[in-house]
């Protein structure tokens, strides 16, 4: 019985250990859902991003985020997500210093509901390196709003808002 | 076999177990302070002051508005009353910085519109039947404004035909519930 249990539980490891492999993104056999842009602020209670450090200045977030669908599923599956932070040069859109780069990727989870809406499609965004994972609100095919930890609309500042553009890439 | 159970179950939800959110909290995710050096609406007659920078050139073709070539947004500033006692909707006041009248101050020039009116809340979009639309009076036959109800904090502009707007990367079609704060000048 112990021979079984032992032979059992490594042919088990070794299910997860290969699924898990199996998570790794392939951008290669998916097609594009969308890109999605936006300039969201950044403070110290709002670090919506995995890997910020709570130690950096940081004002101001430009988001690309890439999703990604399998074909047959035909819904979200994986993703990219490219960001700049760090504090606004007054009068223009960009950065000073040019900005501290991020980019993270993995898999995207569609869930259902939010806070207030028990069936809004809820995209979550999983960084395989963190083991965090981020959600954005599906307003319609052309924009996505962040969420906060408890899936509330995250509320912007008079400048900057958290909903993410659809835009074509050239 | 109960150790099998446990092993199975165990393995099978590790994927979902080992991510945390990395959001930002509940508590952390509140109204900004915006200042302001204009008097501060007070009383149990406002409903809430939503501040928001939306693209320049779509807005100001709906309404007609006179622009700078470089107009890239506008900075608006909508403040909702309602009637203390019952809730319901009374007026609005909605200024519009960027483009306009050409106010001259302290030297400097730039471009202002104010607007105000009466506003209603609607029910209904094409795609969800339930959704919470405010509908602002612009003052011409036919003119509205209409905003769609995110939740109580912000608000989202939609165009004429009550159809949500794309922004670009670095401006959105979103206002935001804002403390107002008084500036020193």
């Amino acid at each position: 019985m112990k021979q079984f249990r032992l032979a059992f539980t490594a042919s088990l490891l070794f299910f997860v250990a290969t699924n898990s492999c199996s998570q790794k993104t392939n951008h290669e056999s998916s097609s594009i859902v969308g890109t999605f842009v936006a300039s969201t602020p950044c403070s110290q209670g709002t670090r919506p991003l995995p890997g910020m450090s709570v130690n950096e200045d940081c004002e101001l977030i430009k988001w690309d985020l890439t999703l990604y669908q399998d074909e047959t599923k035909k819904a979200a599956t994986s993703y990219k997500l490219q960001c700049v932070y760090g504090m606004s040069k007054k009068g223009t859109t960009g950065f000073i210093g040019g900005g501290k780069k991020l980019e993270i990727e993995g898999t995207c989870t569609v869930i259902k509901g939010t806070a207030s809406n028990a069936n809004a499609v809820v995209y979550q965004l999983n960084d395989s390196k963190t083991k965090k994972t981020i959600s954005f609100l599906k307003l319609n095919d052309n924009l996505l709003h962040l969420l906060d930890s408890d899936l509330h609309l995250m509320i912007g500042s008079a400048g900057w808002s958290y909903t993410l553009n659809r835009i074509t890439k050239k | 076999m109960k150790y099998i159970l446990l092993v199975l179950i165990t393995t099978s939800c590790s994927p979902f177990l080992n991510y945390s959110k990395a959001q930002t909290a509940m508590a952390d995710n509140k109204l900004s302070q915006s200042i302001t050096f204009h008097p501060i609406p007070k009383g149990p007659s406002v409903f809430g002051t939503f501040q928001g920078r939306p693209p320049c050139s779509e807005i100001a073709k709906q309404l007609n508005l006179l622009t700078d070539a470089d107009c890239l947004k506008l900075k608006w500033s909508l403040t909702l009353y309602h009637d203390p006692v019952t809730f319901q909707p009374t007026t609005y006041t909605l200024l519009m910085v960027g483009g306009g009248e050409v106010i001259k101050q302290d030297g400097n020039a730039y471009r202002q519109q104010a607007y105000e009116g009466k506003w209603v809340i609607i029910k209904g979009l094409k795609s969800d039947p339930d959704a919470e639309v405010y509908q602002l009076e612009l003052g011409k036959p036919g003119g509205h404004f209409y905003f769609l109800k995110g939740d109580k904090n912000v608000l989202f502009v939609l165009d004429q035909n009550k159809e949500l707007r794309v922004g670009n990367e670095d401006f959105s079609y979103t206002l935001n519930r804002v403390e107002l704060v008084p500036g020193n000048k």
